[in-house]
């Protein structure tokens, strides 16, 4: 096989290449780096667009019938800077680093194909989109989470999932405990541009939640709560004054600084009872996040940072929140009585640690804390620390053992519960 | 006017990214904003739509950019993200 290289050559050349190649002779670089065993640019786009198919429509005008290889490599333009990005020189490169740094990715219709069945029901699995590219809104798909916290992570793997277990103590009396923590609700999206940087985008949905932790003979100690709310969400990129500089000048003004920023609000009034309707409690909670640099320091919260290149990540969450409730009716499942009100002011403080999901399955562990303190009514102060470790089995199913211990925020029940779960989202 | 071309969109994606994110180095086009690490990026919905801000006000601001945070989140890749912003940019500014 020769191949030389000119400014412009023939399609024949750029044919030879694939008859020269044995059925089972894996492609690589090294095939178009010519005599000097390295790979210029033109050399380099020509490899890309034969490795990845590139359609000749995209490196041809109607009518021209040989390669411009100046043409090619500006219609290759992308993954020539990907070369730059990775290898941090220009060209030439040797055919190792182009092997390694620029390998092949997979098209649009190969991820769909990838994609179960039943996770393109749209409306159901799969959002429906308003307007274009879901430019104005979505409604659903079904998600199943932990909390309502839970419900502003729209990312899958960055969600709890919803929690059961069961236990059956032979020598006790009564029918086994069973332990399930859970959210199930159907968002319905709307989007609004604003000025510079700026966005709001309103979310809301009927959810139904339950907490459940059984002691089974000991039943008073059990914890029972079934509630139904209406979580509304806002997502708000604030914005900021535009940098009226030439690019050059605009970095060089930022430095390292970080300017990402959004505000996630939730605003959710709930009913809460039991699983018997037996007390009825009436309330509203706000809560609010930041995601983005702390006053615009390295120090990133609401997301998942990388831990050097270890694949070990971290995330900080701090969430202040708000409720407002009363008591209808009460109950054996709540500590709180008939006509009892309280406003509660407090906050969640998260950190969690993620570990693989790449090379194998992730592995989370984190700890949380919430504490409400009572400002009007009735009422004093609670707290609830949770723990958990999760395996992931797959995207959607993990094992998970869970630790809770102090208040629940609502019924205000007592909890003390270590548990080996099934942990389940979607 | 200053006007930017497709592949010079992609390389102030990559420069912004690698300040905003904090990572060790730019990213290449094909990665993927969520997929775990080493593999992709890692991050989550609210982080890429986070982006809003400095795309329009910092590393996009001399070339107009007016991107819908929520298409932000439409792009699975670098390359994805960049393509939301070019057509973000209006077409004045925009060097074919």
């Amino acid at each position: 096989m020769s191949l030389l290289f000119s400014r412009s050559f023939g399609i024949l050349l750029f044919a030879q290449v694939s008859c020269a190649i044995a059925e089972d002779e894996p492609l690589t670089a090294r095939m178009f780096a010519g005599g000097d065993g390295v790979l210029d640019i033109r050399e380099a786009a020509l490899y890309i667009a034969y490795r990845d198919e590139v359609p000749l429509s995209k490196l041809l005008k109607p009518g021209q019938l040989a390669l411009n290889s100046k043409d090619v490599a500006a219609a290759l333009g992308d993954q020539i800077d990907d070369l730059r990005s990775a290898t941090a020189h220009g060209q030439p490169w040797t055919w190792q680093e182009l092997d390694s740094a620029y390998p092949p990715k997979k098209t649009k219709s190969q991820k769909l194909a990838e994609t179960p069945k039943w996770r393109q029901m749209e409306g159901l699995t799969s959002a429906i989109k308003i307007g274009e590219d879901g430019a104005n809104g979505s409604l659903g798909p079904i998600r199943l989470r932990k909390t309502a916290d839970d419900l502003t992570k729209k990312d899958l793997k960055d969600a709890k999932g919803a929690t059961v277990g069961f236990t059956y103590n032979r020598l006790q009396s009564g029918n086994g405990a069973w332990n399930s923590e859970g959210i199930l609700d159907y968002p319905i999206a709307l989007i609004r541009q604003l000025g510079p940087g700026s966005s709001l985008e309103f979310q809301a949905g009927p959810a139904v939640e339950w907490n459940l932790a059984e002691t089974q003979e000991a039943g008073k100690n059990d914890v029972q709560e079934l509630g139904f709310g209406l979580p509304m969400i806002f997502y708000w990129t604030p914005g900021r004054e535009k940098m009226t500089g030439t690019y050059k000048e605009n970095i060089a003004a930022g430095g390292d600084r970080i300017y990402s920023a959004l505000w996630i609000g939730q605003v959710k009034p709930y009913f809460q009872t039991d699983f018997s309707f037996n007390h009825e409690i009436y309330g509203i909670e706000a809560s609010l996040e930041y995601v983005g640099g702390l006053f615009g320091s390295r120090v990133f919260v609401g997301g998942f940072q990388n831990i050097g290149e270890s694949g070990l990540q971290y995330q900080l969450r701090l969430i202040p929140k708000i409720d407002c409730s009363e008591t209808a009716e009460a109950g054996e499942h709540t500590s709180r009585v008939e006509g009892d009100d309280w406003v509660r002011v407090g906050a969640l403080a998260s950190f969690d640690l993620r570990l693989g999901g790449a090379s194998f399955n992730p592995w989370d562990l984190g700890v949380s804390y919430q504490f409400l303190e009572t400002v009007s009514g009735d009422g004093d102060y609670s707290d609830l620390f949770k723990a958990h470790i999760t395996w992931w089995l797959s995207e959607h199913a993990g094992i998970s053992l869970n630790y809770s211990r102090g208040e629940t925020p609502v019924a205000d029940k007592e909890i003390d519960l270590l548990a080996l779960n099934l942990e389940l989202k979607f | 006017m200053p006007k930017i071309t497709k592949v010079e969109a992609l390389q102030r994606t990559k420069v912004m990214m690698k300040r905003e994110w904090a990572l060790k180095k730019e990213p290449a086009s094909n990665a993927d904003l969520r997929k775990a690490p080493p593999t992709g990026l890692g991050k989550n919905n609210g982080q890429v739509r986070a982006l809003e801000v400095p795309v329009e006000a910092v590393d996009f601001a001399d070339v107009d950019a007016d991107v819908a945070g929520s298409n932000l989140n439409a792009a699975d890749t670098v390359a994805e993200l960049r393509d939301v912003i070019w057509f973000a940019i209006p077409k004045a500014n925009r060097s074919q």
